[in-house]
């Protein structure tokens, strides 16, 4: 057993190192201590991951609304976190004027929450919702986590992991989140007909079209 | 020192089992530019914010949809990102004096000048001709922020270290004084079918012939030739083009093509069907042959015994009634050669041996 909250208790710095140190060649899976039952691996990696949407070194997989992203490519390119902008800085007039309003610039295809900036329609979409706690008490939640639907005792809506209670929120999300779907099966044909689609381009190997947005 | 203990375990942890890579996508066109034959070229990207850690560029690409041209960018950079410009240029750019040195370097003719449209990655794209690419040598396609359409102004090329400046690579040289045309004809008439050779003697650089025969017909060669198959009189016109203007140099009526004479009439011996020179039983025999056994046919004024302007076996009774049923002589020319005396059926007769 090792996680964070035991070795609190220790108060012999070798031993701490020592305990990185074995910790590190075991490759013992941290984060035991957090449930995330809803996610389908235990995998340490992914459990760091799944709430700010990045990358688990450990699995080799990106994690995007508790989607899997196998490609690096792609989940570089989705980037499906905030980023710190000035957006008062911002030199396009449009995505200064929604930023104070958390909108989306279709100009630059930028979204701002809370003063931060997002790279997609999707991600942006994404972080107006609340990624799911650890541990999910509602058994009604707990049903609907990890895919698409609503929790009626809660009131709220489920777009893979994130948590919504506005409907117009999560229908826009649960919409970038089924294009999401649609590109990570293109990614068994190339990594660039799931990006270049995703992003609204053909894919210049497969001549594939652009996802849709919205889906039809 | 538990505590210091504690925050080095939590860095570790976090670095082992996810991160989080330095993007590339506030990176936006902001300018394209070309001279007039694509050797002086520029692509400058932007980022419009104060984000400063767009430095995620390894393997991103620059593509034209129209040259089918590529750049992809070698590695990551280094340093701030905050308003930064990027200059992707070619080497003529480059060598221009007071530009400002490219990040990146071009090739040729990337862009396409007619129109196109330039990808950057997935983040951007932008299309001309709406505007067309200037290639003046001085203004470029610009996106106005305020509006966020595209404008033609001054450029601007500026890299990724600050320095900018504007250059001026000169416009597309001054087209070419018209061509003056004019030509010459080997023969000007003469009977159908008449060959016809045309000759260009127009002057000034020429990019383009255009020769009108006069009958609906005509040719892009620079001197071609031509045969007139009909009688008429034909007005012919050469018309030289280049980029400067055109000329056509016209000669009415200069050609004149008659109808060639009829053929000069044959003498023969009506009912000599074998020519030779004289009437017996073997010229319908010979008749015979050649109305049922595809034997040759010789004269046929000659097979036309009964001088009804046409071959059949009636030619061939007709001539044995005279021979062995006192049936009357064929008409003339007979006995003596002639020629025929009732013109105007399709028989022809191109020889006849037994006459000089």
């Amino acid at each position: 057993m090792c996680g964070v909250r035991r070795l609190s208790l220790i108060g012999n710095d070798l031993t701490a190192w020592l305990l990185i140190l074995i910790f590190l060649l075991s490759g013992c899976q941290l984060g035991s201590e957090r449930s995330f039952q809803y996610v389908e691996t235990d995998c340490a990696g992914c459990i760091e991951a799944l709430p700010t949407n990045g990358w688990c070194d450990l699995c080799s997989h990106g994690l995007v609304a508790g989607l899997i992203v196998p490609s690096r490519e792609f989940h570089d390119a989705l980037d499906a976190h905030g980023h710190e902008v000035d957006t008062e800085t911002i030199l396009c007039n449009l995505c200064r004027e929604v930023a104070r309003e958390d909108q989306f610039c279709p100009r630059c295809r930028h979204g701002f929450v809370a003063g931060q900036l997002y790279f997609s329609e999707l991600t942006w979409a994404l972080a107006r919702g609340e990624s799911a706690p650890p541990d999910i008490r509602c058994s009604g939640c707990r049903e609907q986590v990890g895919g698409l639907g609503r929790c009626a005792p809660c009131s709220t809506y489920w777009v893979g992991t994130v948590r919504f209670i506005s409907t117009e929120d999560a229908d826009r999300a649960a919409g970038q989140y089924r294009r999401l779907q649609v590109a990570l099966e293109r990614l068994s044909r190339c990594s660039e007909c799931a990006i270049a689609g995703f992003f609204g381009y053909p894919c210049r190997f497969c001549s594939s079209e652009p996802i849709p947005n919205p889906l039809q | 020192m538990i505590r210091v203990t504690q925050l080095i375990l939590f860095v570790c942890l976090f670095t082992i089992g996810s991160s989080v890579f330095a993007g590339g996508h506030l990176w936006d066109i902001n300018e394209l530019y070309s001279n007039f034959d694509g050797t002086i070229q520029f692509v400058e990207l932007h980022v419009a914010s104060s984000a400063s850690n767009e430095t995620g560029m390894a393997t991103k690409w620059i593509r034209s949809t129209e040259t089918g041209a590529e750049f992809v960018f070698p590695g990551n950079l280094s340093g701030s990102t905050a308003f930064a410009h990027l200059l992707i240029a070619t080497q003529g750019f480059a060598n221009l004096p007071g530009a400002p040195t490219p990040d990146y370097i071009l090739p040729d003719n990337f862009m396409a000048t007619s129109g196109d449209t330039i990808t950057w990655f997935i983040y951007d794209d932008w299309t001309y001709p709406a505007p067309a690419l200037p290639i003046d040598g001085v203004m470029s396609i610009q996106k106005d922020l305020g509006t966020g359409q595209l404008i033609l102004a001054a450029n601007t090329p500026t890299n990724f270290s600050g320095a900018t400046g504007s250059v001026d690579a000169g416009g597309p040289p001054p087209p070419p004084p018209a061509p003056t045309a004019s030509f010459s004809i080997d023969i000007t008439s003469g009977e159908a079918p008449l060959a016809v050779v045309f000759t260009d003697t127009s002057t000034g650089v020429i990019d383009s012939w255009s020769w009108d025969y006069g009958d609906s017909n005509g040719s892009s060669s620079q001197s071609p030739s031509y045969t007139y198959n009909d009688a008429g009189t034909y007005t012919v016109t050469l018309t030289v083009t280049n980029t400067g203007g055109s000329d056509a140099s016209i000669c009415t009526g200069c050609i004149t093509v008659t109808d060639p004479p009829p053929p000069p009439a044959i003498d023969f011996v009506r009912g000599d069907t074998n020519q030779d020179g004289g009437i017996d039983i073997t010229d319908p025999i010979f008749m015979l042959t050649y109305l049922f056994a595809s034997g040759p046919a010789g004269c046929l004024l000659a097979l036309d015994g009964n001088d009804d302007n046409n071959v059949d076996l009636a030619d061939a009774i007709y001539l044995l009634t005279y021979l062995f049923g006192n049936g009357p002589d064929p008409a003339s020319p007979n006995p003596d050669c002639g020629q025929d005396l009732t013109p105007g059926g399709t028989l022809d007769c191109a020889a006849f041996d037994a006459c000089p």
